[in-house]
């Protein structure tokens, strides 16, 4: 760990186009391996209702929440299509030799819940 | 009798029961499987949608070629079926956005079926997130379609649409005016009511549209085309809709318990969508429909029987209710595999 990054799994544990759960601490995340290879570290609980994005799905660089079928753009959090509406918390992710890397302090100030 | 209203006084017992926006079970499904079959698009959907379209043509042509004659009685018969049962297979599916990849074409056809099935659109999205949030929890899930006791004279209204168009009518006029009632801003977001309002115009100038039409030429024929077929052709989708969730129990966080898969031939699945393999859906709401009974196949050991055929869900469903007059805490019994009780 250096500058606040964190190591959380390895770019081969997160396969093309899916996502894994990650804990970093008292936080808990989804690694997010987009179609293009990007990878992307957002919070897990979905901003819409009571469910966790690890057991949702990847369409290219979007998010499905399994539970309301909501989308969200991996890489900014952005709600891309309804009841989602409020962005995830995204936070900046780094590879390093295979390594996946965290640091959480958090790039945008998105991330509440819906009442 | 308990308080269906959404937002009334049973949601805060629901509340407290800890029903609301709670976990569910979820059989067991192999990661990698369930990816397959939520994220692998075919072309199905469009073949699909490209036949029903078809079918609301012809059998459009045909009922007005048949105006008049003792033809059109089969013809608006068809059409009217297509018209107002079907299109809420597809208003369902594509609501949830599984049957094409893109959200936007998902919306399109979303829009169309909604005034086809005469639900507007936005608030109906908001009503059906709950109903998968809340599933028949009674004070929070807005879709309850047989509340205890039900009525013989409400499954029969029900068969012709008038209940839900009476109730659509009077969300619609709300809409208009921006005032919606309380149930419908318990569960759609407030910044949305915008949204409804606009659509409620919508339907609204439209079905004004036909009615001067039918003034100007002295004939209900167009509304026979648009806008009653969402009445008189609804009786198919009660019969598919009562072997949802009727008669099974409410308040419960199992859809095994509430929610029902009944097996259908190749003509009602493709009418249905596949909707027959409801509880699966329920569970699995990512799964598009054309994937639905492989889904199916999966998980059928961890689940109740399946139903054999629609009316073996009618008889457990129409029995629950008629016992229900009398005990309203009576629930059709499930059988639960007991490796996965």
């Amino acid at each position: 760990m250096s500058d606040g990054w964190v190591t959380v799994c390895k770019t081969g544990d997160v396969g093309r186009e899916d996502l894994i759960q990650v804990e970093v601490g008292d936080t808990t995340l989804i690694v997010v391996h987009t179609k293009d290879g990007r990878m992307c570290a957002l919070a897990s609980e979905c901003t819409h209702g009571r469910a966790n994005l690890a057991d949702g799905f990847v369409h290219g660089s979007t998010i499905e929440c399994p539970k309301h079928n909501g989308r969200f753009d991996a890489i900014t959090g952005a709600p891309r299509a309804t009841p989602a509406r409020i962005a995830l918390e995204v936070f900046e992710t780094q590879v390093m030799g295979g390594d996946v890397q965290v640091r959480l302090q958090g790039q945008s100030s998105h991330g509440r819940r819906e009442a | 009798m308990r308080d269906y209203t959404v937002g009334g006084s049973e949601e805060a017992l629901a509340q407290a029961n800890g029903l609301v926006d709670a976990d569910w079970y979820r059989p067991h499904v192999d990661r990698s499987v369930l990816k397959t079959l939520v994220t692998s698009r075919s072309r199905i959907p469009v073949i699909h949608l490209a036949i029903w379209v078809v079918l609301l043509v012809v059998t459009g042509w045909w009922a007005n070629t048949a105006w008049g004659s003792a033809w059109a009685l089969p013809a608006f018969l068809a059409y009217g079926t297509l018209y107002g049962s079907t299109s809420d297979a597809r208003w369902h599916e594509f609501g949830h956005r599984t049957a094409f990849r893109r959200a936007w074409t998902n919306d399109v056809v979303y829009s169309v079926a909604s005034f086809m099935t005469f639900r507007e659109p936005e608030s109906w999205r908001w009503s059906h997130a709950r109903h998968h949030s809340d599933t028949i929890v009674v004070g929070r899930d807005p879709e309850i379609a047989f509340p205890r006791p039900t009525s013989r004279l409400r499954v029969f209204a029900e068969f012709f649409g008038l209940l839900s168009a009476r109730n659509e009518l009077v969300k619609i006029a709300r809409n208009m005016v921006g005032r919606p009632a309380a149930p419908q801003r318990n569960y759609q977001p407030a910044d949305t009511l915008r949204k409804s309002q606009m659509w409620s115009w919508v339907f609204f100038l439209i079905l004004v549209f036909v009615a001067v039409w039918c003034a100007m030429i002295g004939s209900v024929k167009p509304a026979m085309f648009i806008g009653f077929p969402s009445v008189y052709g609804k009786w198919l989708l009660m019969a598919y809709g009562i072997t949802q969730h009727a008669g099974l129990s409410e308040d419960v966080l199992d859809h095994r318990m509430n929610t029902r898969t009944v097996h259908m031939n190749a003509i009602h699945r493709f009418l249905y969508l596949n909707m027959n393999y409801h509880l699966e859906h329920h569970i699995f709401p990512n799964v598009p429909y054309d994937a639905l009974p492989r889904l199916h196949e999966l998980v059928k050991d961890q689940l109740p029987p399946a139903h054999r055929t629609i009316r073996d869900a009618w008889r457990e469903a129409f029995d629950a209710m008629a016992r229900q007059r009398a005990d309203q805490s009576y629930s059709a019994t499930v059988h639960l595999p007991r490796s996965a009780a």
